[in-house]
């Protein structure tokens, strides 16, 4: 059993006489990520909130190892009149692990931030200052994350710079929470899924976003996109299946009796399987 | 106990940095808000008005503008809230292996304001007088007025924007009580005497206010400033607030983002 990073027991939060969490209890360990899903309004944030510290549960108890780092990317970020230069200098200043100024730079590159250093906060759009809240989440060593709808107004580059940074830091054992509706990022870093369903915490489900239809998923990565819609409509015109493009990855459902199918196409195609999941009939 | 025992950890310094760099963000931030503005006009104002007339009471005078210095202040604390970015705040606080240092770091915020307000509020009579060919006050000014006045200033600015920091949205879920609690709370605090005289029963309650009042009227009880009769007053001031923001600091980090 690998060390633990965040332990949760019995967590119940109310709100004015309302419970909106009841009797949660979760643990993840390094290098473990577990993505929480749910209708909006489920307490899903709320949740993360409790796990990462900013708000007190009505009962219940969260446990982190003593000296643990960690860090936040919220759902957004505030305008305000400082430069976004500034503020990032700022953010990176308060990393108390003298961490390389270059890795800020090289946040700030592959995020496309670095034209905007000039600009005031307050005239920078929804999906920049999303980047600025996903550089200050990544600028010094972590070993627990916590994400609420990290990827939220980004363009789709980012959004796969911030997967593949993520990946690699899980890897290199750090552990993630996210709150989250993004297919992608669930079903690229997710070990673990949990639905919250009426405060409750629907344990351990196959969840495959959006649906609890009997099918399977595999996300795969063309070296054509083009072509990618057209081979699977010759290839398979009379069954039925999704395609979803996230840009430099594609993910295609099916009923899993075609999944034998999709295999063999991508095998020939030469194109990379990244992850294939199945789903139970609920 | 060795000497190496007694240095100071590295985690220390560690924790005073990033204090530090929490204070510099706040004070950049502050800076680029137009809070400061209507805080710094009414000040002048009042020290326009103040002291042009001649000649006046050096110690009386000062002891007057202390008062409109806690007040300002105690608005400028109020007025912080309307900078406060929570979900920036939020990610610094996860960030900050001491929580308590977020909150600290808005503290010392409040005694830089209040040390640029006690230099105004010092050097602007003092101009007045020198160009008045030092015809403004009743007696020459000496050094130990404009020291003492300059702490005077600071320790009460401190105060008063410690306590209007409490009116913040954590603490008072309607922002319009906030509003009328300090505006009320402010009024009390410099009229705390004479509401004291009129209605005894009051005394009972007003003394755990801040001792701006017994301070500033202390201050001007006589003609020059005596340090042996006025120092229990300052280290009264100076407890009250250091406890002061102890408390909005042990508040605002167990209340967290509620």
């Amino acid at each position: 059993m690998g060390q633990f990073m965040i332990e949760a027991s019995n967590i119940q939060k109310k709100y004015d006489g309302k419970t909106v969490l009841k009797d949660i209890s979760l643990q993840a360990e390094r290098g473990e990520a577990i993505g929480l899903v749910g209708v909006n309004g489920c307490g899903k944030s709320t949740l993360l909130r409790i796990l990462a510290g900013l708000s007190n549960p009505s009962a219940g108890e969260v446990r982190r190892p003593e000296g643990i780092r960690m860090a936040f990317i919220p759902d957004r970020y505030e305008k305000n009149n400082m430069t976004l230069g500034r503020f990032m200098e700022h953010m990176y200043l308060m990393e108390t692990e003298g961490e390389d100024h270059d890795c800020m730079e090289r946040y700030l590159r592959q995020f496309h931030l670095e034209t905007m250093l000039k600009t005031p906060m307050k005239y920078l759009s929804k999906g920049t200052l999303q980047k600025a809240a996903v550089i200050q989440a990544l600028l010094g060593k972590r070993d627990l994350m916590f994400l609420d709808e990290p990827l939220s107004g980004q363009d789709t580059l980012s959004q796969m710079t911030l997967i593949q940074e993520l990946r690699r830091r899980k890897e290199e054992g750090m552990a993630l929470i996210m709150a989250c509706h993004e297919t992608c990022l669930i079903e690229e870093l997710a070990d673990r899924i949990y639905e919250i369903r009426e405060g409750e915490l629907a344990d351990g489900i196959p969840y495959v976003y959006g649906t609890h239809r009997k099918q399977c998923s595999l996300l795969f990565k063309p070296d054509s996109r083009q072509s990618v819609m057209e081979i699977f409509r010759q290839r398979l015109p009379e069954e039925d299946w999704r395609m979803t493009d996230f840009g430099s990855i594609c993910r295609i459902e099916a009923d899993t009796g075609l999944a034998d199918k999709l295999f063999g196409i991508c095998l020939e195609k030469q194109w990379h399987i990244i992850r294939y999941e199945e789903a139970d009939k609920t | 106990m060795t000497a190496e025992t007694k240095a100071p950890h590295p985690k220390h310094f560690a924790r005073a940095a990033h204090l530090m760099e929490i204070f510099r963000y706040e004070k950049e931030k502050y800076k680029r808000s137009s809070r400061m503005i209507l805080p710094a006009v009414l000040l002048f104002f009042y020290l326009g008005f103040a002291y042009s007339m001649a000649p006046q009471y050096v110690l009386d005078s000062f002891s007057i503008c202390s008062l409109v210095v806690f007040l300002l202040m105690l608005s400028a604390g109020v007025m912080y809230e309307d900078i406060c970015f929570p979900m920036i705040d939020q990610t610094i606080f996860i960030k900050t292996e001491k929580k308590e240092l977020l909150f600290a770091g808005r503290c010392l915020l409040i005694a830089y304001i209040s040390l640029g307000a006690a230099a105004v509020s010092v050097l602007y009579p003092l101009l007045c007088d020198l160009a008045n060919k030092k015809g403004l006050f009743m007696r020459p000014l000496t050094a130990a007025d404009i020291i003492s006045a300059f702490f005077l200033f600071w320790i009460t600015g401190v105060s008063g924007g410690i306590t209007g920091l409490f009116a913040n949205r954590r603490i008072f879920r309607k922002r319009e009580t906030a509003l009328i609690l300090s505006v009320l709370l402010g009024l009390l605090i410099i009229l705390k005497g004479a509401v004291g005289e009129k209605f005894a029963a009051v005394r009972l309650i007003t003394w755990i206010l801040p001792p701006v009042y017994d301070l500033s009227v202390n201050y001007s009880a006589e003609e020059y400033f005596h340090f042996s009769g006025l120092w229990i007053y300052f280290l009264w001031m100076a407890a009250y607030t250091v406890l002061e923001a102890w408390l909005y600091i042990r508040i605002m980090a167990w209340k967290k983002f509620e």
